[in-house]
């Protein structure tokens, strides 16, 4: 799958490819089980420092997204763990907020939104 | 144009430093010029010979002023972004090439002039000298407007003309015919030198309307061979045949070798101009160690200041080091000795003054061997011992002479009661110490007394005993005014009594090296010292330029100090030369242990130099401010 | 194993204009450290004391331990350097370079080598006097990563370089970080470049260490603040806030960088200016950058 970073965003390098990778867990694009590209691979890929890499890995392995097997590689968890209810919430909370700001800016009404999240829901499935 | 003149490339700091240094070295040229005719009687300049002299001297000082001083710029870069006509430019860089030329001439010959006047009242009379200067003044004036419109002529659409092999070859042609004109217009009559006034202008004229109204960086055709090639092959080939251009320019390292064949390019080579300078200054310090080892003086009796020039000959060889540290931030970053570095900083330099002085010592040993030290004979030299004289003298190398240290020497007495005064010399006016030949015959010495001199002299020189009697009846006889003469023309002492070995041979290699040498090195440490990152490239000229200040200035001095009869060179020479003998008979070993001591000690000068490079601090360039 | 140590490092030029005051930092091994800091601020001065081409003059320096002015030739087998300012001696051809090199460095590796030469597309015979910037830069890459050093010294490595050409060496270096885990340190003006490589940055201002600091932490810790002009004073009070960097007047309001993270700040200057719901965002690099060392600060 296609990763891609932009060093100057707000977000760390390594955050913005936790939350890519974890995007697409949820959005079904990775399957469980499946592998990632290795440190090196993903590093010479993006042309990012293998750590940050390494860290992006390590804190998705802590959060109990993905594993690492020695000698086999890294790999999505067959299991994923339960996310607590306020904690998906809190997630989503920034972005939704991003997201308000901006239609306000944009004068675009709160319905209009509205139908446009359910549009983009009906596209991911 | 004032303007332009002022910011002319000639006229920035490289100019005024050089031509700071060669109005200098006129001064040292002169004291060299003085000591030749008064050294030997049998060498004088004749009126061609001071006119090639200075001719040679002169267009000399003004080549390397040419060469080096930025004469090949036409202006600044800067400049060729400004709205004035590339004309405007260039006639402006030629009126300051030949103003400051002029001005450098009107130094060194006003310096040469002064010195020549107050010459002119001693025994030395340079008057040759004075005249041969007078000649010149047009000659040389003419010329170097000749060969400065000759040199812009060359590519005048450049704004610089990059010294490769091919114009260097041309300028060095240039400047060989312009020191032939130079001659030719000397001996001709001052109305010659109208012809190449008006080619001058003629082609300056000409060069003149062909500039464009602006120069350009680089010409329109190909600048060279090399450089087509080079951009054509770089990028535009297909990897196949780079790989196979790769796998023909092989793999290996350069080690050993190739490496210092690599550092010695990159250190006295590079650039073309580097070349030039080492083609140059190579055979000058080889020539002046020759010069130096006392070979003239033994083959010729041509005797030549051998300890008086030490501080200059060391400047001669630290000279290649200013542009030397320019080139080491091509390197520091690498893994290469500091040590390494440094020994091919000095060691070429030293082998050839080495070798200079060592052929010439090799030399002057050979022909001592085979010559004839001890003589009696009158002498026009004034050259010790002892003196201009009308009657015969013995004459000997200085080195068997003896110091008096308390100007008492002691008397000479025959075991007949005869006794005369020695002959001495101060070592310096004034001074308590003299310096006295013990085999002086002054008038009225009997027969039999200089028979006696000769024969002590004949053992401390050769070893070997001859019985006054002998040598009485054999050589002397004496002649109408009472005087003592010899019956033929010489005192053939080899041919009567082969096996004769001169013994108390001094070690003059390692002593000439070891003065030089060490004074060398000292300048070298005080220059290294300055190379830190504290210290402006400004700075580093300024220490540079005190170093060439001294140096000169000892030379000029010691002439100085000559002119005013204050020192005499020769008792100078003996003096030191006893001191030598004298050493070299104390120690054990003699002059092996002189060797020895002398090595030792330029090995710890040359530590130390060693340990200052090692601190220095080598910067490609200023760091941002 | 510390592989770089600055210890209390001073250096002068001239008198009374001190370059770099009392630095101290230190590099472990495998870490990649992003150099920042103004034009004059001391960068390059620092890593030519690391590679023992200036002195300090006070405090020292040591490179795996050594002293890379005493044991300089050890120093420089095992550190690769590459300077925007340093020059190849201009009357050798690449191959001739790229031979001396081979014989100064018994690490050597030739398999890098041919690799980074055929992905710059160099030809042996060119001579470096005819190169243009970005070649004569790259072959210098070469050289300084050939051997597998494990210190990389880079110096405004990409400094005047088209954005091909800086990529291309941002790739290689990945690429021996990848392989080697050499440790890196680094200075460049190129943000972005520095965001990608860098995990930790050490930012100096005026010859002293600023921020010595990991550069996700830097982003997540570190806000910059917007505070309305106010009554006189309150810019000094807004300084002498603990945990306050910098300010700087914009105009418009009074920037200020606070080594907290936004909700933090948000909090600190409501209670201690009175001022409620005062713009607080993480910051990126190069924005802070620019209010920390930029204009009147």
């Amino acid at each position: 799958m296609q990763l891609h970073v932009n060093p100057s965003d707000e977000l760390p390098i390594y955050r913005q490819i936790m939350h890519q990778i974890t995007d697409a867990i949820a959005g079904g694009r990775m399957a469980p089980g499946e592998q990632l590209p290795s440190h090196r691979d993903l590093a010479g890929q993006l042309v990012i420092a293998p750590l940050t890499v390494k860290k992006a890995y390590d804190e998705l392995e802590r959060l109990g997204l993905i594993v690492t097997q020695r000698g086999r590689g890294t790999f999505v968890c067959e299991r994923l763990p339960a996310v607590e209810p306020a904690q998906r919430r809190e997630r989503l909370r920034d972005a939704a907020q991003r997201l308000l700001r901006q239609a306000a800016l944009s004068t675009v009404p709160f319905e209009e939104v509205l139908s446009l999240l359910e549009e983009i829901q009906k596209g991911m499935e | 144009m004032l303007d332009l003149l002022r910011r002319d490339p000639v006229t920035g700091s490289y100019a005024l430093k050089f031509g700071a240094i060669i109005a200098l070295n006129a001064g040292v040229m002169a004291g060299l010029a003085i000591t030749l005719p008064a050294a030997s009687s049998s060498f004088k300049l004749g009126r061609l010979g001071s006119l090639a002299f200075l001719a040679i001297f002169t267009w000399a000082c003004l080549s390397i002023f040419l060469t080096f001083g930025k004469a090949w710029e036409r202006c600044r870069p800067f400049d060729m972004a400004l709205p004035i006509s590339g004309r405007k430019l260039w006639l402006s860089h030629i009126l300051a090439l030949v103003l400051s030329g002029l001005t450098f001439l009107a130094l060194a010959w006003g310096v040469l002039e002064a010195l020549f006047r107050a010459l002119g009242k001693t025994p030395l009379n340079p008057a040759q000298l004075r005249q041969a200067l007078a000649d010149l003044v047009i000659p040389v004036s003419v010329t170097l407007i000749l060969v400065v419109v000759l040199l812009q002529s060359i590519r005048p659409s450049l704004y610089r003309v990059r010294l490769g092999h091919y114009y260097l070859i041309c300028w060095i042609g240039i400047a060989s015919a312009g020191l032939g004109l130079i001659l030719a217009l000397a001996v001709l009559p001052p109305l010659a030198a109208l012809a190449p006034l008006v080619i001058a202008v003629w082609l300056g004229y000409r060069t003149y309307r062909s500039v464009p109204a602006a120069f350009t960086l680089i010409p329109l055709e190909a600048y060279g061979g090399e450089a087509a090639a080079s951009s054509v092959q770089v990028g535009a080939v297909s990897s196949q045949i780079r790989a196979r251009a790769w796998d023909q320019a092989g793999p290996g390292a350069t080690r050993g070798a190739g490496f210092g064949w690599f550092l010695f390019r990159l250190l006295y080579l590079k650039p073309a101009l580097n070349t030039f300078a080492a083609l140059f200054l190579f055979p000058i310090i080889i020539l002046w160690g020759f010069f130096l080892s006392g070979f003239l003086s033994a083959w010729r009796d041509i005797e030549l200041p051998q300890f008086s020039n030490v501080i200059l000959s060391g400047y001669l060889l630290l000279s290649f080091l200013p542009t030397q540290t320019k080139r080491l931030p091509l390197i520091d970053a690498l893994p290469v000795s500091r040590r390494l570095l440094f020994a091919f900083l000095t060691f070429p330099s030293l082998l050839a003054l080495s070798i200079g002085c060592g052929a010439g010592r090799i030399g002057a040993i050979v022909i001592e061997k085979s010559k004839l030290l001890v003589k009696y004979q009158e002498s026009d030299s004034e050259y010790f011992p002892p003196y201009r004289t009308k009657s015969p003298m013995i004459r000997i190398p200085g080195q068997y002479c003896e110091i008096a240290w308390d100007g008492q020497p002691p008397e000479i007495r025959s075991p007949w009661g005869e006794s005369h005064p020695v002959y001495q010399l101060p070592l310096y006016r004034g001074s308590r110490i003299t310096v006295y030949s013990p085999f002086s015959t002054p008038e009225g010495s009997s027969p039999q007394f200089v028979a006696l001199q000769i024969s002590r002299a004949i053992r401390t020189i050769y070893g070997e005993t001859v019985p006054y009697q002998e040598i009485l009846n054999r050589y002397l006889e004496v002649s109408d005014n009472q005087g003592v003469r010899l019956k033929q023309g010489q005192l053939s002492l080899l041919a009567n009594y082969p096996g004769l070995k001169p013994q108390g041979e001094i070690a003059l290699f390692p002593a000439l090296m070891l003065m030089i040498g060490v004074t060398w090195l000292f300048m070298t440490t005080v220059y290294l010292r300055a190379c830190r990152a504290s210290v402006t490239d400004a700075g580093r000229v300024v220490i540079f330029s005190i170093l060439v200040a001294v140096a000169i200035g000892s030379s000029v001095g010691q002439a100085a100090a000559m002119v005013a009869g204050v020192v005499r060179p020769d008792v100078g020479a003996a003096f030191l030369r006893i001191l030598m003998r004298n050493m070299a008979d104390a120690t054990p070993g003699g002059n092996l242990a002189v060797w020895i001591v002398c090595t030792l000690v330029l090995l710890g000068a040359y530590w130390i130099a060693q340990s200052q490079f090692q601190k220095i601090e080598v910067l490609p360039g200023r760091p941002t401010r | 194993m510390k592989v770089l140590e600055f210890n209390n490092v001073h250096r002068a030029y001239k008198r009374g204009v001190d370059v770099l005051q009392g630095v101290t930092f230190c590099l472990e091994a495998g870490e990649v450290v992003g150099l920042l800091g103004k034009n004059g601020a001391g960068k390059t001065t620092l890593i030519r004391i690391a590679m023992g081409m200036i002195e300090a003059q006070q405090g020292g320096v040591r490179i795996f331990g050594l002293d890379p002015r005493k044991d300089a030739l050890e120093v420089k087998r095992r550190v690769g350097y590459v300077s925007e300012d340093q020059i190849l001696p201009e009357f050798l051809s690449v191959a001739e370079v790229i031979r001396i090199h081979r014989g100064l460095f018994p690490t050597w590796d030739d398999g890098l080598e041919r690799r980074l030469r055929e992905r710059f597309e160099l030809s042996p015979k060119a001579r470096i006097k005819f190169l243009s910037k970005g070649q004569a830069r790259q072959i210098a890459l070469l050289c300084a990563v050939a051997h597998r050093p494990e210190l990389l010294l880079l110096d405004e490595p990409a400094g005047g370089l088209d954005p091909s050409a800086r990529r291309e060496f941002l790739e290689t270096s990945i690429q021996l970080l990848n392989e080697t885990g050499t440790t890196i340190l680094f200075s460049s003006h190129h943000m972005t470049d520095v965001e990608r490589m860098a995990g930790r940055i050490v930012l100096i201002h005026e010859g002293r260490l600023l921020i010595d600091d990991v550069l996700d932490d830097l982003r997540e810790k570190y806000s910059l603040v917007l505070v309305p002009h106010g009554p006189e004073g309150r810019r000094q009070q807004l300084q002498g806030l603990k945990g306050c960097l910098s300010v700087r007047d914009q105009g418009d309001a009074l920037h200020a960088i606070f080594a907290y993270e936004p909700g933090r700040c948000r909090s600190v200057v409501e209670r201690e200016l009175g001022i409620p719901n005062a713009y607080c965002a993480s910051i990126a690099l190069e924005d802070m950058f620019i209010e920390l060392v930029g204009g009147r600060s």
